[in-house]
């Protein structure tokens, strides 16, 4: 088995470059970054039961985000990737606040939802009527990763190196409060600071990658890959490399049918990945 | 009190405008309209915007305030494309409202042009276009005058100041026919096409639409082959496509001519002109002639990368499988 990840590891490295060379080596490295980062955060959100909290995330990055552009604008510091982090951070950890606090996580989670998802529908009409439009709202939902830049691809790159350094520094311990909460805190363990860094690496991840990715992609690339991991392993660590695998054969193949056939990468990326999770359920099933 | 402060107060909400005298109350749909249609008003007539201004008019619906005012509007301009426009036409439809609707893209003589890349009809700011511009005044100008007769001469004189003015700046602009060119977005389109350049390349085809990876590789691809003389990009530089393509441009040394977005707050006169000063200064080499060029890609790596691909996908789906065993 690790001969044959050594060779997938080189195969990818390879068609890394060859893409690299055919088309724009910055959508080789966002893509690659994007998924690099989901795909080591996707399985700890499975092994926390987060996937609701997950899927909701999306919702507050494009609240963090509409809010950013009045925040920016009437303010000294004026920067929207820095408003809508700190946005993003606050509505995730007073979600994450609550979660730890002992409520229930879907029931945590479809407060939050709620009152993201209406305080989104608000901001954006009125951050798009009342103020001159600096970003176009419309690639954010459908994700424009071609259009992005060096600077882009510096925040992207960055963004999975944090996220894969964290993961698997915190990794086993995460797992672990997955199984049994209880029984990890009796250990001495310091759940506070695993819940920090899940909520920290969700804001993160979905509200800086949001303007390069799209808000739908993001969806696709927290839940799916460590739903076809799950479908195929019990164990903890595969399903975190074949997280991490799914996801960046997914991103790949992606970009390269994208080029192939003259369409968005985001909807070729999440169809890719779609089709992967069929296929581990059929093989799974043969 | 400056021309800039003067504006503001003719365009602040309805419930604060003293509409006490007999002047025309004007509503626009699109905030810029406000300064076209300014120049022909008189000075008890009132202009206002539905739209605030530096919104993007395509996300906009109609609040209760709206309807209140163009309810007392004695004329409704608008460019009949987004779709609380549509909104308002039913609403004069319905004679909800009862002012005379003028929808700039349906006026007679109003020349619609098709989409250079999507071959669909173009109606982006239709009179950035010097020609549909005098149209709409023209048109504009008798309606007033017929609404107002006793102010007939006045409107005319106000219309043949507006009309002397664009036809000189287009008959003193030099003309680039056949100069191939590349934009940001469709709006530029009207913009520039009037000086003889012709946008044949489009970074975002249509409003709200991701790039796709042929289109700017070929953009990419001619601007280094130097297949484009010109590139056009809305000003002020806000979206990703715009910074691509003056990032582009600065490299491969590529004059850029900016265009006024229409969202900014002067009229069509003051964007023309801008524009046309930066058409005079331009030092372009012999055009091409207009075809559009596509990217000579590597295609020899194309089997090699499929191969690669497809070895990538099948080695992971065995690991997957071997992984439930």
């Amino acid at each position: 088995m690790y001969v044959l990840a050594i060779i997938l590891c080189i195969i990818i490295a390879m068609v890394s470059i060859t893409l690299a060379i055919i088309s724009n080596p910055i959508w080789v490295i966002v893509m690659l970054s994007a998924t690099i980062a989901y795909g080591f955060l996707s399985p700890v959100i499975a092994s926390r039961r987060l996937y609701f909290l997950a899927s909701a995330s999306p919702h507050s990055a494009l609240l963090a985000t509409i809010t950013a552009i009045p925040l920016a604008m009437s303010t000294p510091i004026n920067n929207v990737y820095f408003w809508a982090l700190i946005v993003g951070l606050i509505l995730i950890y007073f979600v994450g606040y609550l979660i730890h606090s002992g409520l229930d996580p879907d029931i945590a989670t479809a407060l939050f939802v709620s009152f993201t998802s209406s305080t989104s529908v608000i901001a954006l009409y009125y951050v798009l009527t009342r103020y001159p439009i600096e970003t176009d709202l419309t690639t954010i939902i459908i994700g424009d990763p071609l259009l992005s830049n060096w600077s882009d691809a510096l925040i992207a790159s960055s963004i999975a190196l944090v996220s894969l350094v964290f993961i698997i520094v915190s990794y086993c311990e995460q797992v672990c409060i997955g199984v049994d909460r209880v029984s990890t805190r009796l250990t001495g363990i310091r759940v506070w600071f695993y819940d920090l860094i899940v909520f920290t690496l969700l804001a993160l991840t979905t509200v800086l990658l949001i303007r390069i990715v799209g808000f739908v992609l993001e969806h696709v690339l927290i839940l799916l890959p460590a739903s076809i991991a799950i479908n195929v392993t019990d164990s903890a660590r595969r399903a975190l490399f074949i997280s991490v695998l799914a996801s960046i054969v997914a991103g790949l193949t992606g970009l390269y049918m994208a080029i192939l056939f003259d369409i968005a990468p985001a909807g070729a990326t999440g169809l890719t990945l779609l089709a992967m999770y069929v296929a581990g359920l059929l093989l799974r099933g043969s | 009190m400056n021309k800039k402060a003067l504006v503001m107060l003719l365009i602040i909400p309805i419930p604060m405008i003293p509409l006490t005298s007999n002047g025309l109350l004007i509503v626009v749909t699109f905030p810029s309209l406000v300064y076209d249609v300014k120049q022909l008003a008189y000075i008890d007539d009132t202009i206002v915007s539905i739209v605030p201004f530096g919104a993007d008019p395509h996300e906009y619906q109609l609040t209760p305030s709206d309807i209140d005012l163009l309810k007392k509007a004695d004329i409704i301009i608008s460019t009949g494309h987004t779709s609380f426009e549509k909104d308002i036409r039913l609403r004069v439809e319905s004679r909800e409202f009862n002012g005379v609707l003028i929808e700039i893209n349906s006026l007679e003589g109003i020349v619609i042009k098709d989409n250079p890349v999507t071959h669909q009809p173009n109606y982006h700011m239709v009179i950035y276009d010097p020609y549909n511009y005098m149209v709409f005044i023209r048109y504009l100008g008798d309606v007033m005058s017929s609404l107002r007769p006793v102010l007939s001469q006045y409107y005319k004189t106000r219309v043949g100041d507006v009309l002397s003015r664009v036809e000189g700046i287009v008959e003193n602009s030099p003309k680039l026919n056949n100069c191939i060119a590349v934009a940001d977005t469709p709006l530029t389109q009207y913009a520039v096409s009037w000086t003889g350049i012709s946008i044949q390349y489009l970074v975002v085809k249509e409003h709200g639409m991701p790039a796709s990876p042929k289109d700017i590789e070929n953009i990419a691809y001619s601007l280094e082959k130097g297949f484009i003389d010109i590139v056009v990009v809305t000003e002020p530089i806000s979206s990703k496509a715009s910074s691509l393509l003056v990032e582009l441009a600065n490299k491969y040394d590529v004059p850029i001519v900016y265009v006024k977005s229409p969202l900014i707050n002067k009229s069509i006169v003051d964007k023309l002109d801008y524009i046309a000063s930066q058409i005079s200064s331009l030092e372009i080499n012999a055009p091409q002639s207009i075809e559009t060029h596509s990217v000579s890609r590597q295609y020899y790596m194309y089997p090699l990368t499929s191969i690669l691909v497809f070895s990538m996908i099948a080695l992971t789906l065995y690991i997957i499988y071997r992984s439930g065993r």
